[in-house]
This record gives structure tokens, sequence and C-alpha cells, in this order.
């Protein structure tokens, strides 16, 4: 089966459970949006599908092959992750942190092949990053230094891609350009995208489907349009919601009830 | 190498340029220079500058090499290649020696290198098994044990200098600069040490690049990052323990050596870990110089000179280039 296919996954921290028995899909090509209240385990399913924390049950597939079964370095070649909060040396460019990306397919001796370069300057090009190649990515903004670290998980020439919180921090401009990159990318390069996320009209805008995790469960998977009614959203938040259509593109528009408009 | 040759010619018998350069010239294969006559001044060259000079080469790339490491390993700028335990230990091992009940004193210096390398090493292996959570080392917990445990070392070290005052001088002697004497020896000791260590980390530079993103991304990145932990903890710590074992305790080199080369070429390892090396041996053989020259015959500790003239060089870089250091 093509795509990304996790099958009664279990893990947590010190035996003690954060995710429990999440199955859940997301073809080639599309983009799945996991969302949730924080803690229910976003970025621990992330996690463990990138191999950081060891899985109690349950199995991880890509294309068929068992992804628990490899070794952190075949890993690599397959699946490039997007982390939420991305170190970055200040003192290096953004040619280098993209060359990064080459890692899982450098020799012990570390030399970059002039395919890695033409790999790396393709990735930077694919993020709209290429007039920045030779700058600091110290000098640069959240937004920029967003796209080096997209490219530099493209230059792994991924089959599936996992973003954590891509858009945290980032002004909406740059929320949409970051996701409308993403989703473009998903189907040009035809990669499995999974990410989290708390914004979910966002979600609900550039996501193929979205996965509504709570207490370490998936609830709900499906459209945002099948997910995101006023009565699963509530429930899962804890808080009164109301979904609407949204005036613009007939996507569910998910509002805050909150308090009466005060004068 | 210009440091090299300058300090060859000058020491507390000086030997004039000209005579260094036919001395050097006649040792090459091929070349009969005649009128050479093996003096004084070839002993002095050969068998007591050289050999230290050689040392003190080895010695300030061995900890150049395993302070860059160290700062890329742990990204903390203030990382030395003492930081996990090694110097502790080594002085401890040193102390134990020098403070014996039984040895003679032709013994115990003999058996101080060995001793210190032994003391460094174990140290480093306790602190790496206290610092393992599960399968995995982190390296604040590292950090911390490394702090730790070597407190404990240093205070057992201060109770036995305290109960065998006689030793007291000998192991703090030790601390400051080593032994300048033993010819050759400690040179072809130490150089398997120096090589294994240096063709390690330049076989992780790579990683050590990766480190920089945090190890959960170089592991995401198809970094092995347990093993190159361990392997670049054990290579920093082979070749500062041989190091401090005949140099004693020498700070700041593998402090600042790594600093100024990183401001000068740039953070990538596989670059700075060899720029690294040779900056450390010219550092060191510069710095021995005028330890042994400024008050000749007597010699100053070349901690204190590294200390002294490092220092003020390195805030000059920093504020000149004004680059962040990490």
């Amino acid at each position: 089966m093509d795509g990304l296919l996790v099958e009664n996954l279990s893990t947590g921290y010190r035996k003690h459970p954060v995710v429990t028995n999440v199955d859940m899909h997301v073809n080639r090509g599309n983009i799945v949006a996991l969302v949730g209240p924080n803690g229910a385990g976003k970025t621990t399913l992330i996690r463990a599908l990138t191999g950081i924390l060891p899985s109690v049950t349950g199995q991880v597939h890509l294309d068929g092959v068992n992804l628990q079964g490899l070794t952190s370095l075949q890993r690599a070649r397959r699946v490039a992750v997007v982390p939420q909060q991305a170190f970055l040396p200040d003192s290096i460019t953004v040619t280098q942190v993209v060359l990064l990306g080459r890692t899982p397919y450098l020799t012990l001796w570390g030399k970059e092949s002039p395919s890695d370069c033409r790999i790396a300057k393709e990735a930077m090009k694919n993020t709209g990053i290429d007039s920045l190649a030779d700058r600091l990515i110290g000098d640069l903004s959240g937004g920029e230094q967003q796209r080096a670290v997209i490219a530099r998980a493209l230059a792994q020439e991924p089959d599936a891609l996992l973003l954590d919180e891509p858009t945290a921090h980032l002004d909406l401009k740059h929320q949409n350009s970051i996701l409308t990159l993403v989703r473009n990318l998903a189907v040009e390069k035809n990669m499995a995208v999974l990410l989290t996320m708390h914004d979910l009209n966002q979600a609900a805008a550039y996501a193929h489907h979205v996965a509504l995790m709570v207490n370490g469960k998936i609830e709900a998977l499906g459209t945002p349009d099948e997910v995101f009614t006023t009565q699963k959203l509530s429930q899962a938040y804890g808080t009164p919601v109301n979904v609407i259509e949204n005036p613009n593109n007939g996507a569910p528009l998910v509002t805050n009830i909150g308090l009466p408009k005060s004068n | 190498m210009a440091s090299i040759v300058l300090a060859v010619g000058i020491g507390a018998v000086h030997i004039p340029a000209n005579v260094v350069a036919e001395l050097l010239l006649d040792r090459l294969p091929l070349v009969e220079l005649a009128g050479i006559t093996p003096g004084t001044a070839s002993v002095i060259l050969f068998d007591i500058r050289m050999p230290r000079i050689a040392l003190m080469a080895l010695t300030g790339s061995s900890l150049a090499a395993a302070g860059a490491a160290y700062q890329g390993l742990f990204r903390n700028p203030l990382a030395d290649p003492y930081l996990v335990g090694v110097a502790s230990g080594a002085g401890l091992g040193a102390t134990l020696v020098l403070t014996g009940r039984t040895s003679a004193e032709s013994i115990a210096l003999n058996a101080v290198p060995p001793a210190a390398f032994l003391g460094g090493v174990i140290t480093v292996v306790v602190v790496v098994m206290a610092a393992r959570v599960g399968k995995t080392t982190p390296v604040t917990t590292m950090l911390l044990a490394g702090v730790a445990v070597g407190a404990f070392a240093t205070a057992v070290t201060t109770f036995l200098m305290l109960r065998r005052p006689d030793g007291l001088q000998r192991a703090f002697n030790w601390m400051l600069g080593g032994y300048s004497t033993g010819g050759w020896q400690p040179v072809k000791v130490m150089l398997p040490y120096l090589l294994v260590g240096a063709i390690t980390l330049q076989f992780s530079a790579r990683a050590l690049n990766v480190f920089q993103l945090g190890e959960e991304q170089a592991q995401q990145l198809g970094v092995n990052v347990e093993v190159m932990k361990m392997l670049l903890v054990a290579a920093a710590t082979l070749m500062t323990a041989a190091a401090v074992a005949f140099g004693g305790l020498i700070g700041f080199v593998g402090l600042i050596v790594p600093h100024a080369l990183r401001m000068l070429c740039g953070p990538d390892y596989r670059r700075l870990l060899p720029y690294s090396m040779l900056g450390g041996a010219a550092f060191l053989v510069l710095c021995d110089l005028v330890s042994r020259t400024l008050l000749a015959p007597q010699e100053i500790p070349v901690g204190v000179i590294t200390a002294l003239t490092g220092t003020p060089f390195f805030i000059f870089l920093l504020r000149k280039l004004k680059i962040s250091v990490l």
C-alpha cells in the first residue's frame, strides 16, 4: 500500500502511555493535518513515527516497508522531519543548512558531491530561498528560516514529510505561504505529508484530511467537513465552539463562542 | 612550522640560527655538510629541545582538537577538553603515585604519566556510566555527572596531598606543566593516541556538523547519535588523557584555539578540526618558548603563559570579528 500507514501504534515516556492504539493513513501526494488539544500526543506521535521514541505496540509502514525495522540512516532517506523548534547555529549559511539534509547519503568522510550540491540548490529553489543561499541563517526572518528548514528536509529526498507545527510563531501571511508551499510540494513531489497544527481553520483550508487527536487517541479521521463539526470539536477541546461555513471557500469555519461582545 | 623552527633555536642556551640550519640539514638524508662536529649544540638540539617541542606540538593539537569536538558535541561554547572529568581524574592518578608510600623518586616519576592517563580514562568511564539513562546518555546529564565526579576526584586529590605534604610540591608541579625531560620517549608514546584520536574525530566531523541542529534532528538525519557520542568522547578522552599525562593540566588551549579558528575559518568541523590541531600545536609551541625564555634559566609553567597570552588574543578576536561564537 502506498503512503504512510500507521497501525495500532502505542508509545509513551517511561511506561506512561501518551499515544494509544493509533491507526491512520497518509496517501502519497496528500496532506493530513493532525489537530487536537495541547497534550493530546501530537508531537509524541511524530517522534514515534521518526523512531526517536520506541513504540510499545503497533507498526509503521511506508510504501509497504516497515520503518521500525530500519536503521536511522535508512529511515532518514525515506522520512524527513521539520521539528517544532529547529536549532540553527547562527553563523552558517543557508546553503550549509540545506546541505546537511544530504547527510544520510554521504560517505564516512562526508564530502558532498556535485550532485548533492545540485539537489540542495533545487531544494532551495523549490522553497523560494535560492536568493538567500549565501546569507547566514541567523540573519533571516522566522519565515525564511522555516523555509530553509523545509529545504533541508527536501534535500533528504523523502517519500514522507513530517512537520511539527510548521506555522507556529509565523504571521498570517507567512502561515499561508508556508502552507501553500507544503501543499504544492506534497503534490509535486508526491510525498505523504503529515503535519501538526493548532489553527483549525488553516488545517481545514490546506489539508486533504484531518485527524483529530484527543488524549492519545485518534477520535476522528476524514475530510475537514467530516471531522470539524460543532459537536465533535466542542467535545474534543472541552470548550464550546460553533462551526459555520466559510463564506470564502465553503470550508468549515470554526468559531470560538467566547464571551458576549462588550462595548 | 615557523614557530617550531623559531622555538628550536631559542632556549636557555642560545644556538645561532645558522648552526640550527646546518645541524638540521646535516640530519637530512643525502646531505653531507663538511665541517660539522656533533657537539653540545647538537645534543641540546636533538635530544632536549626538539623532543620537547614535538611533545608540546602533540599536546597542543590534542587539546585543541578535543576541545573543538566537545564544543560541538555539547553545543556549549564553554566546553573544553577537561569537561567530563579527564583533568581531575588524571590529577588524582598522578597524586596517588606521587604521594604513594613505597615508591622511590625515580619509580614514581616514571609511573606518573601512566597513572595520570589511567586516572583520566577511568574517571570519564565512570562519568559516562553515571550519566546513562536507559540506552541513551544525554549530554546534559554527562556534563553534570562530569562536574560531580570531577569534584569528588579533586576532593580526594586534596585529601591525599594534605596527608603527604612532601608529595604536594611534586604533584603541584606536575599539574602546572608536567615534565620537561624524558627525550623522545613521551613523543613516541603519545603519537599513536593522537593519530587514532585525530582520525576518529575527522571521520566524525560531518556528524559534529549535524549535531549543531540538536541530537533529535541529528538522529532524524540518519546519524547514529549514541554511537557517535561515545566515539567522540572516547577519541577526545584518549587524546586529552595522553596529553595531560605528560604535559600536566594546560588550560586555555582547548578552549580558545578552537574558538579562534572558528572565527577565522568558519564552523564546519571538517575544516575546523584539522585547523585546530595545527593552531593548537603552533600556539603551545610558542607559549612554551615564552615560558622557558622569559625568565631563563628559570621556567614559568606553560599553563600560565597560555592563559596570559591566549586570553587577550581571544578577546581581541571576539571584538574584531563580532561573529557569534556558536
